[in-house]
């Protein structure tokens, strides 16, 4: 981790249950500038959850959350909105705006903030479809794309805000070996590259092993943070044992 | 026996209360909702971005301008029935001036403002509530406002604005269709005594104060219509099984509250 001040910090973060009660185990953890987490577990085991609320999208029960050195929890309606420009989030599916091509859902999010002009923002648009690599057509409903290429103009609609931080749940949900290698570089890339923090939560290990600089293991019975997939391995935890079948 | 048959009636009043109660917290719902919307749009300093404007571009050419062939029909059917009818009736009854009031108010105002209005709710209340409903229920809306768009700015106050716009222009085309139409048409089949100089003096007695309430009107339907669509699009949430359901009780509590405003403006004015 750099010297700076982390992108996220979570000090005994307590997501809520779908009937408000708190989840029974805390998490603290903190992401900074290049990094991938990556949360991992069984499931039901609240990875979404854990996500939801580390991104401030679902108010926690309990404990803190600062992101970019401010607390992100209790924000009005306009500051929440202004913070999501820096800390984007694509949920599972990466649900697009069915009634508008795949162009007009990457720079509609630029056009609604005024980021620049119409050719503008539409250069900026072209710029990160090819940084992306997008293999898709933009003139496109999202009911006519593949799940690979939905996926990577949701990612393109977020990074049109230049965000610093990163949050996806299940990205490699329902694509093939292939999309997930070119998503694993595109992620690699937007570490690298733009120094952006990711969380990302998922069921894919091999990405895990290779990626992720710490993994946040979430079960119902307990929740972890570890330095990296050696340290996940060695855990003498049963839950992480079980989940890994290490002991098979 | 009397004691059953008191606490029938209680009952019957109790679920009565309750259900006045259950409107009364229903209205003051959804005009918390519009009002809420319209803050939404008036905080973000400009007008209209360049985002929301095509959504309110959009809807007038939904609500208004695909549903101009079917209001023409409607207008025409309406000239055709009920317009050449009040002028044989009201030529037999009354002064030339006494008919062409009686046009203004029962055919200008009421029919085609009430007419257009059950129009819209049918066509663009449901599809407002159906298309919101399966954007929120896939996850589409929340997408948005994750991208820091006010969900209220982007979809409600375009449509509002949209629908308000469109029905006060389609009940004016409405109007004119119905009272030029019925007049033309009177005139084409020899109606004894209806001449072309009919559509003068109905432009003669045109009530200034009739304006303005016809235009209070048909903003306030157009926003009672869209408000509602969008009110019970937004609670679908979970299960696709909402999705007709809050369809259906947008139609009909769009009609219930439009022909209640139409009332009340009756009464009061």
């Amino acid at each position: 981790m750099s010297g700076k001040a982390p992108f996220l910090e979570a000090r005994d973060l307590r997501p809520r249950n779908a009937d408000g009660s708190a989840f029974a185990h805390a998490l603290t953890m903190e992401v900074a500038s290049g990094e991938t987490v990556c949360l991992v577990g069984p499931n039901g085991g609240g990875k979404t959850a854990y996500l939801r609320a580390l991104a401030a999208v679902d108010v926690p029960a309990g404990g803190s959350l600062d992101l970019f050195g401010r607390n992100a929890l209790g924000l009005d309606g306009s500051t929440w909105r202004a913070l999501r420009l820096k800390a984007a989030y694509v949920g599972e599916g990466a649900p697009l705006l069915s009634v508008v091509n795949g162009l007009i859902n990457v720079t509609l999010p630029a056009m609604y903030h005024r980021l620049g002009t119409a050719p503008q923002v539409m250069a900026a648009a072209q710029g990160i479809l090819k940084f992306l690599d997008y293999p898709g057509r933009q003139d496109l409903l999202p009911a006519y794309l593949n799940q690979h290429e939905r996926l990577l103009l949701a990612i393109a609609r977020c990074l049109m805000l230049s965000p610093e931080l990163m949050f996806l749940d299940e990205p490699f949900h329902m694509t093939d070996n292939a999309c997930r290698e070119r998503e694993a570089a595109i992620y690699s890339k937007l570490t690298r590259e733009r120094g952006m923090g990711l969380l990302i939560a998922t069921h894919n290990l091999g990405f895990v092993r290779r990626h992720a600089d710490r993994i946040v293991f979430t079960h119902p019975a307990w929740v972890g943070v570890f330095a990296g997939w050696k340290a996940l391995n060695a855990s003498d935890r049963p839950e992480v044992r079980s989940f890994l079948d290490i002991d098979a | 026996m009397v004691e059953a048959r008191a606490s029938r009636s209680g009952s019957v009043a109790g679920r009565l209360g309750r259900g006045l109660l259950g409107f009364g917290a229903y209205i003051i719902d959804l005009t918390v909702f519009v009002l809420l919307a319209f803050r939404d749009w008036a905080q973000r300093g400009r007008v209209f971005n360049r985002a929301t404007l095509q959504n309110v571009y959009g809807q007038i050419i939904f609500t208004g301008v695909d549903a101009l062939p079917l209001i023409t029909f409607l207008g025409l059917a309406v000239g055709l029935s009920i317009t050449s009818q009040l002028l044989k009736l009201g030529q037999a009854i009354g002064s030339e001036s006494d008919v062409a009031a009686l046009l203004n108010n029962i055919v200008g105002t009421e029919l085609s403002s009430l007419l257009t209005a059950i129009v819209l709710i049918g066509r663009s209340g449901s599809a407002i509530a159906a298309d919101l409903g399966y954007m929120n229920l896939r996850g589409e809306v929340e997408g948005l406002e994750l991208l820091g768009i006010n969900v209220n700015e982007f979809f409600v106050t375009p449509r509002i604005i949209g629908a308000a716009i469109s029905q006060f222009v389609l009940a004016v085309y409405f109007a004119g269709i119905a009272l030029f139409g019925g007049v033309f048409i009177s005139v084409l089949f020899g109606s004894t005594g209806t001449s072309l100089h009919q559509l003068k003096r109905m432009a003669e007695t045109v009530d200034p104060q009739l304006i303005g309430l016809f235009v209070m009107k048909n903003i306030l339907f157009g926003i009672i219509i869209a408000g509602t669509a969008c009110y019970h699009g937004f609670k679908v949430r979970t299960s696709p099984t909402e999705l007709p359901q809050q369809t259906q009780r947008a139609i009909v509590m769009s009609l219930v509250l439009v022909f209640a405003a139409d009332g009340l403006l009756a009464v009061v004015s």
